[in-house]
């Protein structure tokens, strides 16, 4: 396709759509110019022509006027009068072109003679002469109509001249013209036109140029010239005389038979039109510089719009997303100017995705441990390894040569399979590949290997891979940590199941033996001595033990294995730590303790679980009281900035060596004294609660000095409106 | 009155090379000057005709007119004139009295003059550059001398005579005379007028008419013969009248009419010739000017004829000069002329009458 800018197409279509029409006038104004003109020419042409004509004719009809005046006379009338004589004396004197009058009988004799004083003969001299053999007075007898003769030269004046014949009802007028006389009043021409009178034969009377006219040119040849001569007027371009060229126009004169013509140069016609079209020419040439300076700027100003749009969109793809809102008049721009804004606000959006997944996406295969590769197929060599090579296998770039290098990384055991995949990959099929399998690194280290490949064809036909070699490394190590999770997993099913199943079975019998016991303790089996009521306490007392025990165990478990629900509801932690309280205030009674409770005055409300939260404090309230012997117990709650509410448990009781402080939280592990205190805790208790207040989404933390006493700190979380 | 023409070839068939250049002179204005116009129609056909077969050696033929006037001065400068603009040889002049005043002038200039129409003695026997095709007066009057004594057996004549044109009519009337009374006839009253002075042609007319010869021999141009011939009937006269090849045009029927009835004229053009070449001549002449070829056109006609002949072998002024000198025949359209190296012509005569107003051959 041929580069062309719209803006010059615009412009040759406008030129074409203005222009067009303007070389189509001008072609057939040029043409039609010719014709005009030239008809235009010639009818001046024959205009002078009738000008001329009506100078002669008007000499001649003068004559015959005169002579007319006579028709009906009879000449023996006009001679006999002196009048007469005296009369055509005078006129012959006077009247250009009349040289003689002269009066015939009826034989043809002269009978009265009239010439212009100044002739060489006199009047007289002719008197008597017998005219009667001239043709053109026998014609005019004959016809009785008057008669011009052709150009003679005069025996008397020795100059051209025609005689008129005029016949009277008896006897005839001859009148003598000179021709010297017409040719003064014709004239040279006028306006470029030259006249030429011919004679009826066709031969030139009268040119303005002597020497023309001496050459006596016969032109009877010409057509404008013969149509003349028989009587009608002529036009034709191209009259020829003395090798020129002429326009010519011509008329007869039908009193001597002659013809009158107008001649204009041909040059002249050419020149006139030639000048007439150079000026149409000049005129449709500004016309196009006129059309094409309005088109250029018109056009301009058109594909502006689209040249700044055009501009604009480079700058997208160039990634220049903002691109200035302009407002366009037309509402095509508008509309695909703002098409545009919104094409790349979304390129712009794609674009960040884009980048924000090919982000991740690079991440995650350079955090993946992978090896991308291109392999051209033809030409068996690796046209790109991918970076982090040398990090995974440990060979150097130089290495990756062909197809044999990396057969040489393969796992012997693997390297059949790998390379069957690789040529079943390079065959004539597309569609992905993969292969897991390991690799030998530098190290001598296995690299276990999953190898994703597909093959593409270029334009010219020619192959190649693009794959990823995979170091599965670590996923097969997160894979055994699959497993193993899933073991443990299975595992600790497997415990829950028979923790639960074993409760149960543990249970039913410790409440029968807690019950029974009881029963028979309360008297409702019948006597009991002493002995038996403190055999039975003990029983009673093993098996309650046994059955906290079980319980705890459970609770940990349920705990642990995350079946325990968990209710949040709004809890008031002051009242619910006097409550608590209130439960074990026997216990420190009976000890001899002092119990102090601070609660602040704004109520603290949690969202938590009450019933845990419960048990947590109970837990807490037993064991400072457990393991204190004198002194008391002081509980405080406070409500702390960082969103959590506090509750201290300080206790002045034995205290807790620092190197065991962490594991009083730990499983059975009662820290103490043995005896019947170890018979009185399960050793979960801290365990359980620890436990429950992390589920709440708070801890338990413990500061102690061996022999003062403790400080168990339980933190939670205020919840959503705290 | 001097009027130049330039005739340039009208035919399609010019040459690049520079045309040859033939001068005219003759009498185109005054008493004369239908002869001289008739006589220059002739040599313009002529060269027409030439240009149109495409001039003569490929070169066209330029024809370079000039009018004498009937004045001796006029004359010479006009002679000088077409010398000027190179003409090569001169056609003319047309009559005696011109001819003697140009032909030392010719011979100075080395150009040669042929003459369609100078009758004079003056020139004949001379080797002096001036040819002619036409005969002179001795052998016309000797002509006549014995058509009028011999074929229409007049033993007596009476000749009025021009004295206006002397240098042609007074050896032309010396030289009838002689032969005629050689022949033995006697020449009765001879009478001289000058043509124009009009107030003596009556006197003359009378004074012959008294006589009453048997034939009156009228030696002058057309309109004097035709107003001679009036003037003699009016007087009473009947008798032959006859008259030169001078006044035999249109001019004198037209103006004699009656009077001029039955008069002989002794022609040097066979009118009645129905040679193919004259009858082409004079069907192409009619066509051309639209009048009937006289004796002047036709003797014009022949004149530059011979000079166009004789240019084709020698372009040049001298060379023509000396081959017209060398005389020679020529080709015509009246068949073929001989002519010598002092360019004297002789040629047959032909006798024609005014009858029912027309020429007809014969006596």
């Amino acid at each position: 396709m041929p580069n062309t800018s719209f803006k010059k197409s615009l412009l040759r279509a406008m030129l074409f759509v203005a222009v067009l029409p303007l070389v189509l006038v001008a072609v057939a104004g040029w043409f039609s110019v010719e014709q005009s003109q030239t008809q235009a020419l010639m009818r001046e042409n024959v205009s002078y022509a009738q000008t001329v004509s009506a100078q002669i004719a008007g000499h001649l009809d003068r004559v015959d006027v005169l002579a007319s005046a006579y028709r009906t006379n009879d000449y023996r009338q006009l001679a006999s009068s002196a009048l007469f004589k005296g009369l055509w004396q005078q006129r012959v004197d006077t009247i250009r072109p009349l040289e003689s009058m002269q009066l015939l009988d009826d034989r043809g004799r002269v009978v009265v003679s009239v010439v212009a004083s100044g002739q060489p003969a006199p009047g007289d001299l002719f008197v008597g002469l017998d005219h009667s053999r001239i043709p053109e007075f026998i014609k005019a007898r004959k016809t009785g109509q008057s008669v011009w003769s052709g150009v003679h030269v005069s025996p008397v004046s020795g100059e051209p001249s025609i005689d008129y014949v005029f016949p009277m009802a008896s006897g005839t007028i001859v009148l003598e013209l000179s021709l010297a006389d017409f040719r003064s009043t014709i004239g040279s021409g006028m306006g470029g036109m030259t006249p030429v009178i011919v004679d009826r034969n066709g031969v030139v009377l009268y040119h303005p140029d002597a020497a023309v006219r001496d050459s006596k040119p016969n032109l009877a040849g010409e057509s404008v010239v013969r149509d003349a001569l028989n009587g009608s007027p002529g036009v034709s371009n191209r009259f020829e005389l003395n090798g020129k060229t002429y326009l010519a126009g011509s008329l007869p004169m039908r009193s001597t038979g002659w013809a009158v013509i107008s001649l204009r140069p041909a040059d002249d016609v050419k020149q006139v039109v030639q000048s007439t079209q150079l000026g149409m020419l000049l005129a449709a040439s500004l016309a196009v510089l006129f059309a094409l300076g309005v088109a250029s700027v018109l056009s301009a100003a058109l594909a502006r719009p689209l040249g700044s749009l055009a501009d604009a969109v480079v700058a997208v793809t160039e990634g220049d997303y903002d691109i200035p809102h302009v407002d366009y008049r037309h509402e095509e721009f508008r509309n695909l100017s703002g098409a545009l804004e919104e094409m790349s606000a979304a390129v712009r959006e794609r674009e960040d995705r884009i980048q924000d997944s090919a982000k991740q996406y690079r991440l995650f295969v350079e955090s993946l441990r992978a090896i991308p590769y291109e392999f051209d197929v033809e030409m068996n060599r690796f046209t790109y390894v991918g970076p982090r090579a040398v990090e995974i296998l440990g060979y150097p770039f130089e290495r990756w040569v062909n197809l044999q290098s990396w057969e040489e990384m393969i796992h012997p055991d693997d390297r059949e399979q790998a390379v069957g995949s690789a040529v079943a990959a390079a065959a004539e099929r597309f569609g992905d590949r993969d292969l897991s399998y390991r690799m030998i690194a530098a190290s001598g280290e296995v690299v276990p290997i999953h190898e994703v490949v597909s093959m593409h064809k270029r334009s010219d036909g020619s192959r190649f891979l693009i794959g990823v070699l995979v170091d599965m490394t670590e996923a097969t190590q997160v894979e055994d940590l699959k497993v193993a999770a899933e073991v443990a997993d299975a595992a600790s099913q497997a415990k829950s199941g028979f923790l639960a199943y074993m409760s149960h079975e543990l249970r039913t019998p410790l409440n029968s033996i807690i019950g029974f016991s009881q029963i028979m303790l309360d008297g409702l089996a019948g006597q009991v001595s002493d002995e038996q009521r403190r055999q039975l306490g003990m029983i009673r007392r093993s098996g309650a033990h046994l059955m906290a025990l079980v319980n705890d165990i459970l609770d940990l478990e349920k705990i642990e294995s995350g079946s325990i629900e968990v209710s949040t509801a709004p809890v008031d932690l002051g009242a619910l730590v006097v409550t608590a309280l209130d439960a074990v205030g026997p216990m420190a009674e009976r000890k001899g303790l002092t119990v102090n409770v601070s609660v602040p005055e704004q109520t603290v409300v949690l969202k938590t679980d009450e019933d845990k939260v419960r048990q947590i404090l109970l837990n807490l309230f037993s064991n400072a009281i457990k393991y204190t012997d004198q002194g008391g117990v002081t509980v405080t709650l406070s409500n702390s900035v960082d969103g959590t509410a506090q509750v201290l448990v300080v206790d002045t009781g034995m205290g807790i060596d620092e190197e065991l402080l962490e594991e009083v939280f730990d499983e059975f592990r009662i820290i103490g004294r043995a005896g019947q205190a170890s018979q009185e805790s399960t050793g979960l208790g801290l365990t359980i609660s620890r436990r429950l207040a992390r589920l709440l989404g708070g801890d338990i933390a413990v500061e102690s000095e061996l022999g003062r006493g403790s400080v168990f700190t339980l933190t939670l979380p205020l919840g959503e409106d705290g | 009155m001097l009027c130049t023409l330039v005739l340039v070839g009208l035919t399609g068939c010019s040459t690049q090379k520079t045309p040859l250049v033939i001068g005219y002179l003759g009498a185109l204005s005054g008493r004369s000057s239908d002869l001289g116009t008739a006589a220059r129609d002739g040599a313009l056909l002529a060269v027409e005709q030439a240009n149109a077969k495409g001039g003569v050696g490929g070169r066209v033929i330029k024809l370079v007119v000039a009018d004498d006037a009937q004045d001796p001065e006029t004359a010479r400068k006009a002679f000088g004139t077409l010398v000027n603009q190179g003409a090569l040889a001169v056609v003319g002049p047309t009559t005696s009295s011109m001819s003697v005043v140009v032909t030392p002038l010719a011979k100075s200039a080395g150009v040669a003059l042929v003459s369609p129409s100078t009758s004079t003695d003056e020139l004949t026997g001379k080797r002096d550059l001036f040819f002619r095709v036409y005969p002179d007066n001795t052998s016309a009057a000797v002509e006549l001398a014995k058509v009028v004594r011999e074929d229409l057996g007049f033993d007596s004549i009476a000749i009025i005579y021009d004295l206006g044109n002397k240098a042609h009519t007074v050896t032309w009337a010396e030289h009838f005379s002689a032969e005629f009374e050689r022949l033995g006839g006697s020449v009765g009253t001879q009478q001289a007028f000058i043509s124009g002075v009009v107030t003596a042609y009556p006197e003359v007319a009378a004074k012959v008419a008294a006589k009453k010869p048997p034939c009156v021999f009228l030696l002058s141009n057309a309109l004097d013969t035709a107003l001679f011939a009036t003037l003699l009937r009016e007087n009473g006269y009947s008798g032959k009248l006859v008259a030169s090849e001078w006044s035999a045009t249109e001019v004198v029927i037209g103006y004699g009419g009656e009077a001029v009835e039955g008069m002989t004229f002794l022609e040097s053009v066979d009118q009645e010739s129905k040679a193919p070449a004259f009858l082409a001549f004079k069907d192409a002449f009619r066509a051309r000017f639209g009048y009937e070829a006289g004796f002047a056109s036709v003797h014009g006609f022949e004149a530059a004829q011979v000079v166009l002949q004789r240019l084709a072998m020698s372009p040049g002024r001298r060379e023509l000069a000396e081959s017209l000198s060398r005389g020679g025949s020529f080709d015509t359209i009246q068949g073929r002329i001989r002519m010598d190296g002092n360019g004297d012509v002789s040629r047959p005569y032909y006798v024609r009458t005014v009858r029912d107003g027309a020429f007809g051959a014969g006596e």
